[in-house]
């Protein structure tokens, strides 16, 4: 294994997958690292690529005309960013921006596609963990919009 | 402002008896957010020191309005001030807010059933906390800190509206630099200076170190969030009757005699406020939001 794949082989988003899923996801790997308050990516522009989290911390945003950006949610090491974009125009919902020295492993988005359509048994594994996380955030999501801690 | 109607002037006679207020002088009245201050109290005469457990109450009493159940929020050592943190809603907590160093007020209690701080030893100890529900485990906190050599891992895990409603922030900041103690404070949201997490607790119960079996959980907090909580803490495989809950309800007399708090087969001033969630579940609502 090389470091990239052992990299890949680290991250909780894809325990569990074999050495063979892991070489050909290696395929569209690159490592990268983003300085604190950086922009991974804006709300409208193209998905270039989807993101493991090594180290670090990164706010998902929107941005409000007058008010500034308002953070929806953070994640950290171990987590997926890459959930909320649009299928059929390929674009970013919210805004990324690291908020601290943030390391991770950017899967080139039309190679990945290439090899989940090539290879439907990884696609169909990395579907479910999409939909499975897609899940648990729309749940956070819900309880942040009611007043979790108000009453 | 000085209240209009003093203790003093009520002509309350100083006694012990359990349903009889004992007049306390504030000693410090701090303002901790827009609408929760802590007073510092010591008693006016009778035995200088106020003993209590973790998660006990007192029913603090404004003479003509009426009386209110809140939490003790002091260090159970230091039993010389009894500290208590409170929010305004209503009635009488809007009058307590209006109480400055030297006025005086009535307190009853210690009430109720405290916090298993004897029972957790030699074991993790995880407290998950909304909002104001610091205000209650924060003698847990001190208790723990005081006899750390007596606990495994310990995590505290503390979600708020936004960073503006943190409560006790410089604390938390001081317990976070500690080695021996994790801190995880998240908010619902938060503006690009928060350099902290955004989210909500139920989502960094997984992220705390504990080992399940040898866990116990301490929450507090609004209903919604402590369903929430003790939802994924017995997903992570915490039993039952290690997970502890705070209730509330409406008081009285605040010693089992009215009924006012009955909770099913419970009397919450007397059998509670703390409950193991084995205990208290088929009264603990854990229908989904
Ligand atoms: C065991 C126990 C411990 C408590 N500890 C604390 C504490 O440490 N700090 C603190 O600030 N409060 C605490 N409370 C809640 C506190 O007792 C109430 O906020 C208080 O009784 C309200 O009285 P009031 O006269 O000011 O309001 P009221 O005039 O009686 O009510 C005004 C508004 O507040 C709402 N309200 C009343 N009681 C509660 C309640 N229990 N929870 C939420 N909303 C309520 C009413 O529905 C109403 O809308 C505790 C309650 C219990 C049972
Ligand atoms: S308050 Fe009277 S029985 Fe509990």
């Amino acid at each position: 294994m090389d470091n990239l794949e052992q990299s890949l082989a680290a991250h909780p988003f894809l325990a569990g997958l074999t050495s063979q899923q892991l070489q050909l996801l290696a395929e569209c790997a690159s490592l990268v690292n983003f300085r604190a308050n950086q922009v991974i990516f804006a709300e409208g522009e193209e998905v270039k690529a989807l993101y493991l989290l090594r180290f670090g911390r990164v706010a998902v945003e929107v941005h409000r005309t007058r008010r500034g950006p308002k953070t929806i949610y953070t994640l950290g090491e171990g987590d997926f960013l890459g959930l909320f974009w649009s299928g059929e125009e390929g674009k970013w919902f919210f805004d990324a921006r690291a908020m601290e020295l943030t390391r991770a492993i950017a899967l080139n988005f039309d190679c990945l596609r290439r090899v989940l359509d090539n290879n439907p048994d990884l696609g169909y594994e990395l579907l479910k963990r999409f939909v499975r996380m897609q899940a648990q955030k729309i749940k956070i999501l819900k309880l942040q919009l009611v007043d979790f801690y108000g009453s | 402002m000085a209240p209009e109607t003093t203790l003093a002037s009520s002509g309350l006679s100083v006694c012990h008896h359990p349903m009889l207020p004992r007049p306390f002088r504030v000693v410090r009245h701090r303002r901790e957010l827009r609408d929760t201050f802590t007073l510092i109290l010591e008693p006016q005469d009778g035995p200088p020191e106020f003993p209590f457990l973790p998660g006990q109450f007192n029913m603090l009493y404004h003479p003509g309005a009426g009386e209110v159940p809140i939490s003790i929020s002091g260090d159970p050592g230091r039993p010389r001030h009894l500290v208590h943190t409170i929010r305004a809603v209503g009635n009488v907590t809007r009058l307590l807010q209006r109480y400055q160093a030297g006025d005086v007020l009535g307190v009853r209690g210690p009430f109720g059933a405290p916090w298993p701080v004897a029972e957790a030893v030699d074991r993790d100890v995880l407290i998950v906390v909304g909002g104001l529900g610091l205000a209650p485990l924060r003698p847990v906190i001190y208790h723990v800190l005081r006899h750390r050599q007596d606990y495994g891992n310990v995590e505290i895990i503390y979600g708020a509206r936004s960073p503006r409603d943190l409560l006790f922030r410089r604390e938390l900041e001081q317990w976070r630099g500690r080695f021996d103690l994790r801190v995880h404070v998240t908010v619902d949201s938060a503006g690009p200076e928060w350099r902290g997490g955004v989210g909500v607790v139920t989502n960094l119960i997984g992220r705390a170190r504990f080992d399940p079996p040898q866990t116990t959980a301490l929450v507090c907090g609004p209903g919604v969030m402590m369903r929430f909580s003790v939802q994924e803490l017995r997903r992570l495989g915490v039993q039952p009757r290690d997970i502890y809950v705070s209730m509330e309800r409406n008081m009285q007399c605040g010693i089992g005699l009215c009924g006012h708090c009955q909770l099913g087969p419970f009397f919450v001033c007397k059998d509670g406020p703390v409950f193991s969630f084995d205990r208290i579940s088929p009264w603990f609502e854990l229908r989904e939001v």
